[in-house]
């Protein structure tokens, strides 16, 4: 949890002169490594999942986790002093653990994070974040779920392929 | 008071609740004009693209950050009467109390709102509107809506902006004619340049950007409703083919694998 959040403000402090693929590269691995992409991709898929074949879903999972790094590196592309700040963590009766932080800002702004980590394999990692209340998994459900029914498996792994290479687009290298 | 705003709590509620009772809890017909929402939604949308986005841009280029804090500040002063009176329908009068205090000190040492002394003197900004007080009398979101202009909304929040324009001080307003538009003007660009943040994410990661802005918006009010505290497990009766819930969601959050 700390080491993201000491990632994300170093690669905001560096942001001008790492570029967007810069923060790609160095965030790619921390990402990887604290969240849970593949099981955040199935639950994002809700039940429609069950529908996908391997091929799919091994597709869909690595598109899901181009759009997730593409994401952090295309939001964290300045500094202005924000700093975070870890609130404390409770066990929720799932098992799962909640981390509550906040990102404040110098201006007084501030957000709530709430992280929601999950055991699997052995190691926790992210499998939810709450901003201000907003769940990014219930939004990505909602979206992705509604895609698959109207358009297929194949229509969903297709657009966020494209909504990757555009958020890459017209950044600097 | 108490017993007061709990007598007219029931009766609102079973009012406003007998109007709701004809829609049913499945997730689908929550969102019963999804059609025409999104129709609303893209207008909105390009109404956005072509006006309010360029202006507001510009408006953040051109202001420095410590000028538009004070404008920011001073439009969240004037609907502190909003947020004072929903403190009071909701039966929070410590809150509204304190908000009050908040009121009186940035009115006045505050310069009419432009500085907001209160949050670091400890008496923080709260949000309230009618929709919330609603949503604590008991009344069920109904079907979501998109209107023209003023953007995602559902039937419970419809009414809050009758309300918040009923105590809005530049409503009430009778001096110089072409105050009040620019002073509105003003506050709509504000308002834009304050979400900016909101816009730029779902440029970034939006596959389905109408279902993005409707989730986020519902999940947003039931935070505020329960004052940045939402139970983790929704008490309410599982719907045939509901999905189970998600981690954070509920308690009962079981891994699928």
């Amino acid at each position: 949890m700390q080491r993201l959040e000491s990632t994300l403000i170093s690669v905001m402090q560096n942001a001008q002169k790492l570029g967007y693929e810069g923060r790609r590269k160095r965030l790619r691995p921390v990402v990887e490594e604290t969240h849970d992409l593949a099981g955040i991709a199935q639950l994002a898929a809700g039940r429609h999942w069950n529908d996908f074949t391997a091929d799919q879903r091994k597709r869909y999972v690595a598109a899901f986790s181009e759009l997730s790094v593409a994401t952090y590196a295309d939001r964290f592309d300045g500094y202005a002093g924000e700093t975070f700040k870890l609130q404390g963590e409770r066990k929720l009766e799932s098992g799962d653990v909640l981390v509550q932080s906040v990102l404040a800002e110098r201006g007084g702004g501030a957000t709530r994070f709430d992280y929601v980590l999950r055991q699997s394999e052995g190691r926790w990692a992210i499998v939810n974040i709450i901003a201000d209340g907003v769940s990014d998994l219930a939004i990505k459900r909602s979206e992705y779920s509604g895609i698959v029914r109207t358009h297929g498996a194949d229509e969903l792994i297709a657009r966020i392929r494209s909504k990757t290479a555009e958020t890459g687009k017209g950044k600097s290298p | 008071m108490i017993a007061l705003t709990r007598a007219a709590r029931a009766i609102l509620a079973t009012l406003l609740l007998a109007s709701c009772a004809v829609t049913s809890p499945r997730e689908e017909s929550r969102d019963p004009w999804e059609g025409w929402n999104r129709r609303v939604f893209t207008f909105n949308e390009r109404v956005d693209r072509a006006v309010l986005k360029p202006v507001s841009e510009a408006y953040v280029k051109v202001v420095p950050s410590t000028m538009r804090r004070g404008v920011s500040n001073f439009f969240d002063n004037l609907t502190y009467i909003n947020v004072i009176a929903n403190a009071l329908l909701q039966g929070k009068p410590a809150q509204a109390y304190a908000d009050t205090g908040r009121f009186i000190i940035n009115t006045t040492l505050g310069m009419g709102g432009l500085l907001d002394i209160a949050t670091p003197a400890g008496v923080p900004r709260n949000d309230e509107d009618f929709g919330q007080t609603l949503g604590v009398w008991g009344v069920g979101e109904g079907p979501y809506l998109v209107l023209p202009l003023l953007g995602p909304s559902t039937f419970r929040d419809v009414p809050r902006y009758v309300f918040s324009a009923l105590v809005h001080p530049l409503n009430y307003y009778s001096g110089d004619s072409a105050v009040a538009p620019a002073l509105g003007g003003l506050s709509v660009v504000d308002q834009r340049a304050q979400a900016r943040g909101a816009f730029e994410l779902i440029d970034a990661a939006a596959l389905d950007r109408y279902i993005f802005v409707r989730e986020a918006y519902r999940q947003r009010r039931l935070f505020l409703i329960y004052d940045g505290k939402p139970p983790l497990a929704p008490l309410k009766p599982e719907a045939p083919g509901a999905e189970p819930p998600l981690p954070g969601e509920s308690g009962a959050a079981a891994p699928q694998r």
